[in-house]
């Protein structure tokens, strides 16, 4: 679903800078992040709003291989935050990059079940229960990469029940019930505080996602593109992110 | 022979802009003819019978049995009507064979499929179908699927059988032999028969009584020969006021029933009718002289006058009545009055032959 | 004046406008079509539609759309009689109802779906915990999903198949001794079989590419849920290779059942 958005949103900014509803110029950067940076990043473009007048920031939220293939395929865009060192590089390789892609965030894994946990979930191995509905990313997807690893390191053959594009669609269904259980970033939980609950996971310190940030060749305002990689790297980015749950590089 | 069946109805209801009243008697065993212009309520009349329009007064009761009393509040819906129809295009279900669609009332009447098959067939036989029985309905002839309209409507052994003008799909060519057969079967029906038409020589030919039906209400009603012989309209003199006359074909010429002969091209061999249209009648005072072959002589009997033309009742020989047509200013000119004697020709030619 | 205007009505041009028009409007159209084909990997074509992803997806379609297209008969043709023959106050609305999914979003008729159906859904809470029926993330899911969004093109091609119909059939039939139930059965049916047909076959064609509601209320899991539009969407995001060449097979199902279709739909009876 996100996906489909997204692929809308793209073809909406089509155009770049126009004029806001006070009728001053404005120039508007575009940002292609992964999933599970959507809020930490919302709070990110706002602070770059706010040191650089007259600038918006728009986010092309999706899965990480998607936003590569869509940056590959011409879709105008800025910056590319991706969760997936491999869809980084793919576009890297491509020559389609201003500056070598940096590691700017780590992210661990949970397990989210709905507020109050229906399914009495207490770990890895009620993955295998058949008799409650779990759901992971999938496996083409970095979250979904990482939870196949900590259940195979656990021995658990899991039952899964659906197979997510992206681990906000996971979340997603975790919150409204509908699913027992799920393995979403730590970020995620923290993001959906309240209507979905944690449970830490033995080992999830060895199977990190790394999100890597690059500015990209077609940016029609490199200047701005590679400002907003910096206040990303910078003390106040990374405090923002460290808020939403991410850890740091 | 079951019980003498019989269907008394009377008629009201309203329907667009027809606004229906019409009461109707048919005996058992006897055809009554509905005629009436277009528009004049007669296929809305039928349906009425048929349940297909509800009245909105009066009652239908089919031998002893209300069919509908909107009063009483009785209804009985039209697939509970011991009745066949045979509508006008005939209706023949396009997906099935003739055998089938015969077939279809006996199944729907609780005849098992095997009963219901072998019983259309032998009806289907009887109406000389048998070379069809496995045909759809678009590859048989006119006269085929009036045929197969007719015997499904039978199939089923109604107690009144309904006639929506049943032969004025056909063409000319074939519309006489059809016709022929349809009074064939009718005389072997035993209940009551109501017949729709607008053509004077089906309702003659057909049916025993005729109704007259224009805008909605009945002008006229009785015997078809008093009808013929009376007309109160000039519509009805149109229609139905045809000189009809039952003969033997010999070649060129009919031998009538009563004596007479009457010279009319290709008349065929056999019962036949001879019409002739009171138009078609010339009178004179005197014999006239020239080409018509039919000449003969007679009474004026009566003269009526029918909107712009006049209506001369002429009996011929002292027995045989003739309808003719002339002007008023003829009726001056011959000076016709009660028992005045006149010449009579029609021509040959404008003799028509139809088949009994 | 006689001679200007048979020249005219020998030589009947179309006007320059409406064929540049025209014809910028089926480029438009084939343009996509083309791309796609010309990216294709021919070569590898037959190998990458035999793995084990694509068979069970091909598989799970061909199923599901089938069972879509029964249940949407089942209910759809009575459906479609009723808005054509019966009436009754409220018969727009419930015409209007009916036809919705058509051009509703089907993310919206999947989110819609969840909140019947789901585990804490209106419905969804009594076939969960007392039956033990389980509509999304399963097979039967995909169903619901697809009959929900494919079914009104089912009753829209019926009912005006019936709308064009003689009723006066269904008068003979009840001069004949005929119920209502018999008529629909032995005579409405049969005599709208084309129209059913078309009705069918468009309906298959529409669960076959249904994706926003399956995806929304049925999820997405290789042999259960994961039907050819998903698996698409799945292989977008690795295998673009198979991707392109599974959009080849919905593109030329699609492409045949229009075909097949061609009289029918464009000028039902």
């Amino acid at each position: 679903m996100r996906r489909l958005a997204a692929v809308g949103l793209v073809a909406v900014l089509a155009g770049g800078c126009g004029t806001d509803a006070a009728g001053g110029t404005t120039v508007t950067i575009t940002v292609f992040a992964a999933a599970s940076l959507t809020d930490a990043f919302g709070e990110l473009g706002q602070a770059f709003s706010a040191e650089h007048p007259g600038v918006r920031v728009r986010f092309n939220v999706g899965p990480s291989p998607v936003l590569a293939t869509q940056v590959l395929e011409g879709a105008p865009g800025d910056v590319l935050a991706s969760a997936d060192p491999s869809a980084t590089s793919r576009v890297a390789a491509a020559g389609a990059t201003l500056d070598t892609p940096a590691v700017f965030a780590r992210n661990s894994m949970e397990i989210a079940v709905p507020a109050g946990n229906p399914g009495r979930v207490a770990g890895l191995a009620d993955f295998a229960r058949s008799d409650l509905l779990v759901g992971a990313c999938a496996e083409e997807v970095p979250c979904g990469r990482l939870a196949r690893r900590l259940l195979a390191d656990a021995a658990v053959a899991p039952a899964i029940d659906t197979e997510e594009a992206d681990v906000r669609s996971l979340l997603t269904r975790i919150e409204a019930g509908e699913l027992d259980a799920g393995l979403v970033y730590r970020s995620d939980v923290l993001a959906a505080a309240g209507r979905v609950e944690g449970i830490d996971v033995p080992g999830a310190d060895q199977a990190l996602a790394t999100y890597e940030i690059v500015a990209l060749d077609g940016s029609a305002a490199p200047g701005l593109a590679r400002a907003f990689v910096a206040l990303v790297g910078s003390g106040v980015g990374q405090r923002i992110l460290a808020d939403h749950g991410f850890l740091p590089r | 022979m079951g019980p003498a069946v019989s269907l008394l109805a009377e008629v009201r209801l309203a329907l667009g802009a027809l606004d229906l009243e019409a009461a109707l008697e048919a005996e058992a065993g006897e055809v009554v003819a509905v005629v009436g212009p277009n528009g004049a309520g007669k296929t809305t009349l039928l349906r009425a019978l048929a349940g297909l329009v509800a009245l909105a007064g009066g009652r239908v009761v089919l031998g002893g049995r209300v069919l509908d009393d909107p009063e009483a509040s009785i209804w009985v819906p039209t697939e509970q009507r011991s009745i066949g129809y045979v509508f006008q295009d005939y209706l023949l279900f396009p997906h099935l064979s003739a055998l089938d669609n015969v077939a279809f009332g006996p199944r729907c009447r609780g005849v098992d499929r095997v009963g219901a098959r072998s019983l259309a067939r032998s009806w289907l036989e009887r109406f000389g179908l048998a070379e069809v029985v496995g045909h759809r309905p678009a590859s048989l002839s006119g006269g085929q699927a009036q045929r197969v309209a007719l015997a499904r409507a039978l199939a089923t052994e109604p107690r009144l059988l309904l006639l929506d003008e049943p032969l004025a799909a056909l063409d000319a060519s074939t519309r006489d032999g059809v016709r022929a057969d349809l009074r064939r079967h009718l005389a072997t029906f035993d209940g009551a028969c109501v017949l729709v038409t607008h053509d004077p020589v089906d309702a003659l030919l057909l049916a025993k009584r005729l109704v007259v039906l224009e805008g909605g209400s009945v002008t006229q009603r009785g015997l078809a020969a008093e009808v013929a012989a009376a007309p109160r309209s000039p519509w009805v003199a149109e229609l139905v006021g045809v000189n009809l006359w039952r003969g033997r074909g010999r070649g060129d010429g009919i031998e009538l029933a009563g004596g007479g002969w009457v010279a009319a091209p290709s008349a065929g061999t056999g019962e036949v009718f001879a019409v002739i249209h009171p138009r078609s009648v010339a009178l004179h005072r005197r014999r006239p002289e020239g080409t018509p072959r039919n000449v003969w002589r007679g009474r004026a009997e009566a003269v009526e006058l029918l909107g712009d033309r006049a209506r001369v009742r002429v009996l011929l020989d002292d027995r045989v009545p003739l309808a003719a047509e002339v002007t008023p200013a003829a009726v001056a000119d011959l000076a016709l009055g009660a028992g005045g004697e006149v010449w009579v020709s029609v021509k040959a030619t404008e003799v028509r032959v139809h088949p009994a | 004046m006689t001679a200007p205007r048979l020249a005219r009505r020998r030589a009947p041009r179309p006007p320059l406008v409406l064929v540049v028009l025209a014809g910028t409007g089926v480029v438009f159209v084939t343009l996509p079509l083309v791309a796609l084909v010309q990216r294709a990997p021919w070569r590898q074509l037959g190998s990458l539609l035999v793995r084990p992803g694509v068979v069970d997806a091909l598989w799970l379609s061909m199923v599901t759309a089938g069972a879509a297209t029964g249940v949407s008969l089942v209910l759809g043709v009575p459906l479609a009689w009723v808005l054509a023959r019966v009436e009754f106050s409220g018969r727009r609305v419930v015409r209007a109802l009916v036809t919705l999914p058509m051009v509703l979003p089907p993310v919206v008729a999947g989110v819609a779906l969840l909140f019947a159906f789901g585990r804490r859904g209106l419905v969804g809470q009594w076939l969960d915990t007392p039956l033990g029926i389980l509509l999304p993330f399963s097979t039967t899911g995909v169903v619901v999903a697809q009959t929900f969004v494919a079914m009104p093109f089912l009753v829209v091609t019926v009912e005006a198949g019936l709308r064009g119909a003689d009723r006066r059939y269904e008068d003979a039939a009840a001069t004949l001794g005929a119920s209502r139930w018999t008529t629909f059965r032995r005579l409405t049916v049969p005599m709208l079989a084309p129209a059913i047909a078309a009705g069918a076959l468009l309906c298959w064609a529409r669960a076959l590419g249904e994706f926003g509601a399956t995806i929304t209320f049925a999820g997405n899991l290789q042999g259960r849920t994961r039907t050819l539009p998903l698996a698409v969407f799945a292989a977008l995001e690795g295998d673009r290779e198979a991707a392109i060449a599974l959009s080849l097979v919905l593109v030329v199902i699609s492409l045949v059942v229009l075909l097949a279709l061609r009289d029918r739909w464009w000028a039902p009876r």
